[in-house]
């Protein structure tokens, strides 16, 4: 009778224990399935950042040129090698020029079932990522950045490169990169990405251009008073405005889209000049020179700025300034040219310098990628 | 036969006080012996189910703290705390989410309010605070209630921008924390001691946020060491 209450009782405490440490044990395996399956859809997400670092290169990026905006590419059940139990799907959908919306779903798959995760990144791909940048420079003369002076000079907030000499007397935050390296502190551009700057016979003058996914045509002006305040939505609604030659821009011009001087120049007189363009459009392409052409002359321009010739003034003129808040790129193939009587100020921001339709083409290789939003 | 057995069965004499001792202190052993034996596992069964249970929940309460930060734009401020010293400042860290805050969206529209609207502005409903609470052993997170919860006027008090100048005033942490349409959410039970730590990273780097916790359940405690790395960063916003 003992013995069979004794048998009994270690029974029923050999089944809990039993079932506890069971269900621990399910417990502590599905936690690991959940970290396998974050670990997959970790790996899709970098699959995808590495497709868009690398698009336009077939070896490297099997993902077609998606429709912008809502062009999906998707890649369902790929493993991870024999010796990984699981899966993952990769979604990568265009939001807009340069801004993809990456989801990765992993799913760790065990005996007893499969655990999944989803996790999602948007990402910026990113194209000239230097605040003044000349790839078309002259390798056998030296480019001199002119020091900030009380009467001007140049500024500069981001990097620097020129496939030339440099010679930097310039103040510049960031690095410097230059080949046949001059003076200052610069480093050598091998192995340097950086997105090739057309000429000005291959740079985009945007005669028609696509706003999403809708192809519309410029608008030609021949004065500033032919840039309406605001762009006609209905006919061209980035506000891209082409002029055959030379436009001047005469005092408190505030224009909302792009400037394009096919074969002429941008002239600047008066105060209160400002450019800004729509998001995925550059500020400015200009075939040949920034001329400041009066005293006291200034120019805001907010994005991306191309240009064929150099900065200048037309005249022994003081006071002028040029702020670009985006990127300055230099296109011609003799020195850059700075003037060091204007005061000039060139901030990189990424997002803003970011347009590859500059090149007719509109499929330059990216520089980088940029994760701005992640979400579990 | 039968008469024989029968006549050995009735000249058997019942126990002597003597015999009857012994027995019952050799069952008494042996019942002594054998609930030893079963305290001993229940023992080291409750032991090693406590361990496990509390290893389970410091592997959930990583993933949970791991996955809060990584969203993570920006840390605007952050108090240490720490694991050994009780009388610290309970650790905390204010921060900024995502820059997906969109004041002309649809509340009953929920994508409106889960895209990624790039102003660079930080409006309050962007905002999130991770804090320890020694008293209750838990970590809260105060962050603004979805956008089809709030009425209008607490969805417009939270498209409020907040500058640098707000984002690092350490009063404004209790005046986050007061606000109508902020919530608190337990992150993690059972947290005796909590200690954070945003190192300087390079430049190259990006940023970390270092986690160490100490969690208690059943007699056992283990003690966490983790970071999780802001997967999108921004600059300090203005």
């Amino acid at each position: 009778m003992m013995v069979t209450a004794v048998v009994a009782v270690a029974s029923v405490l050999g089944l809990a224990i039993l079932s506890s440490s069971t269900l621990q044990s399910e417990a502590s395996g599905n936690q690991e399935l959940g970290i396998h399956a974050d670990g997959f859809a970790e790996s899709a997400i970098s699959v995808g950042l590495y497709y868009l670092e690398n698009l336009n290169d077939s070896s490297k990026c099997p993902m077609p040129t998606l429709a912008n905006p809502g062009g999906t590419y998707t890649k369902t059940g790929q493993p991870l090698g024999t010796g990984v139990p699981g899966t993952y799907d990769l979604t990568i959908k265009r939001i807009s020029d340069t801004r993809y919306t990456v989801t990765g779903t992993g799913y760790a798959t065990a005996s007893w079932g499969t655990v999944s995760r989803t996790l999602s990144a948007d990402v910026d791909v990113n194209y000239f990522p230097f605040a003044l940048c000349a790839t078309n420079a002259s390798t056998l003369l030296t480019s001199t950045l002119p020091a900030v002076t009380s009467s001007g000079g140049t500024s500069i907030l981001g990097d620097v490169y020129s496939n030339g000499p440099l010679k930097v007397n310039a103040t510049v935050t960031g690095n410097i990169f230059a080949g046949g390296l001059i003076s200052g502190l610069l480093k050598t551009i091998t192995g340097v990405l950086c997105t090739l700057i057309p000429n000005t016979a291959s740079v985009n003058h945007y005669p028609t251009y696509f706003y999403k996914g809708v192809k519309y045509t410029a608008q030609s002006v021949t004065l500033v008073t032919d840039i309406p305040a605001t762009p006609n939505v209905t006919t061209n609604p980035a506000g891209v405005y082409v002029c055959a030659g030379t436009l001047d821009l005469t005092g408190n011009n505030n224009i909302k889209g792009t400037i394009v001087t096919s074969g002429g120049a941008l002239r600047i007189s008066g105060t209160g000049n400002s450019i800004t363009p729509t998001a995925g459009f550059p500020a400015v392409v200009v075939d040949t020179d920034i001329t400041f052409k009066a005293t006291g002359s200034t120019v805001d321009i907010q994005g991306l700025a191309y240009i064929g010739g150099k900065v200048t003034r037309s005249g022994a003129y003081t006071g002028c300034k040029l702020n670009i808040l985006g990127g300055l790129l230099y296109g011609g193939s003799s020195t850059i040219s700075l003037d060091a009587t204007v005061a000039l100020q060139i901030t990189h921001d990424r997002a803003k310098a970011s347009i590859p339709s500059l090149l007719t083409s509109g499929t330059p290789q990216p520089t980088s990628v940029s994760i701005v939003s992640w979400k579990n | 036969m039968r008469y024989a057995i029968t006549t050995r069965s009735a000249r058997r004499h019942a126990m002597t006080l003597v015999e009857l001792s012994i027995s019952l202190v050799i069952t008494a052993l042996v019942l002594g012996a054998l609930s030893a034996l079963w305290f001993a596992v229940a023992e080291t069964w409750r032991r090693s189910s406590s361990s496990q249970a509390t290893t389970l929940r410091a592997s959930q309460v990583d993933a949970r703290f791991e996955a809060t930060f990584r969203q993570a734009r920006y840390i605007c401020q952050w108090t240490p705390g720490s694991i050994s010293d009780s009388s610290a400042a309970p650790a905390s860290c204010f921060f900024w989410r995502s820059d997906f805050w969109n004041a002309a969206g649809n509340v009953n529209n929920a994508a409106d309010f889960k895209t990624q609207v790039s102003d660079g502005l930080v409006q309050v409903g962007e905002l999130a605070l991770v804090e320890f609470d020694a008293a209750s052993k838990r970590v809260y997170i105060y962050q603004p209630k979805d956008p089809s919860a709030m009425d209008s006027g607490q969805r417009a008090a939270a498209g409020t921008v907040w500058t640098w100048a707000d984002l690092s005033k350490s009063s404004n942490l209790s005046t986050f924390k007061s606000l109508t349409y902020v919530e608190k959410k337990v992150l993690s039970e059972g947290v005796s001691a909590a200690e954070l730590n945003v190192p300087v990273t390079p430049s190259l780097s990006g940023p970390i946020v270092e986690f160490t916790l100490s969690l208690t359940g059943s007699g056992a405690t283990t003690t966490v060491y983790s970071t999780a790395a802001l997967r999108a960063p921004s600059a300090q916003p203005l």
